[in-house]
């Protein structure tokens, strides 16, 4: 499959960056809940996506709870429309 | 999740973002307070303004501590902030057209002015008359289906105000009695659904 990212094409990690891609930015509990995935499984796909250079995560603290926020970054976007193009692309000459 | 594309995903995130109910029990309780205002002091007219300002400003920290923690913190981008934008401007302007309407009214009341029976009634059903038209025009936009429900029942209140020639306070405190009944429904499941806050 030539030009199909890989990194973006594994099922779970599809959800949680097309989840990100139509926000700015969300926390933790707000992928949890869309997306029905454990904290570890959001932890270890996003922990890829972030050493790809997709996701930018940042630590902070809002009444004392932490809060874990990701944002897909400019790499992620681009990577993630690149995606899309290729895989109509491929599901077009299919038909 | 089952979507076609990017933008169906957008619009259900939004839309399920707002689907705990607190903003339709503050606008029922908003709308009854001042259809109750009306109804039972219509001298005292000018408080109307006063009631909706604190609850307008009250959820936005209830929804902070109580609905955030639970579905958790999400920014939306730029053009769907400019679109929540326009859609709440919209909304103050009819608010505000209702609520001076429905001032006016009481003034004309209080000062024994002479307003025709039939363009009285009208008159006095023109506040949940164009909520229901607000109501509609967001139902359209923003695809959330209880809000052509609402603005139904705007639309019959409107109407019964003009049966049964009554002022406008009755028909804002039984249409926001209604929506905000069905506001404190979508909570309790909203609560059940999300008993506690998540975790980070």
């Amino acid at each position: 499959m030539t030009g199909i990212d890989r990194l973006i094409h594994e099922p779970a990690r599809l959800v949680l960056v097309s989840s990100l891609y139509v926000v700015d930015e969300a926390d933790f509990v707000y992928l949890s809940n869309r997306t029905g995935f454990t904290s570890g499984n959001i932890s270890s796909h996003m922990t890829k996506l972030e050493a790809a250079g997709y996701v930018e995560v940042a630590k902070t603290f809002v009444d004392k709870r932490p809060r874990t926020t990701y944002k897909l970054t400019k790499t992620g976007r681009k990577a993630f429309q690149q995606y899309r193009e290729n895989v109509e692309g491929l599901l077009s000459a299919a038909e | 999740m089952d979507h076609t594309n990017v933008e169906d995903l957008e619009s259900e995130a939004y839309r399920d973002s707002y689907s705990d109910g607190l903003v339709d029990m503050f606008i029922g309780l908003g709308m009854a307070l001042i259809g109750g205002t009306w109804l039972w002091f219509e001298t005292q007219a000018g408080v109307v303004g006063g009631i909706a300002a604190v609850i307008a400003w009250a959820l936005v920290p209830i929804r902070r501590r109580i609905v955030e923690p639970r579905i958790g913190y999400v920014r939306w981008t730029p053009p769907r902030l400019k679109w929540e934008r326009k859609q709440k401007k919209l909304v103050f302007w009819i608010l505000t057209a209702a609520i001076l309407l429905g001032v006016a009214f009481a003034q004309a009341n209080v000062q024994g002015d002479e307003i025709p029976s039939g363009d009285r009634n009208v008159v006095a059903a023109l506040p949940a008359f164009l909520l229901a038209i607000g109501a509609f025009v967001v139902a359209a936009k923003s695809h959330v289906r209880r809000l052509w429900g609402y603005g139904a029942v705007l639309l019959a209140a409107a109407a019964v105000t003009i049966a049964l020639e009554a002022g406008p306070g009755g028909s804002l405190l039984g249409a926001g009695t209604t929506i905000g009944v069905s506001g404190v429904a979508l909570f309790g499941r909203f609560l059940r659904l999300h008993p506690t806050a998540g975790t980070t």
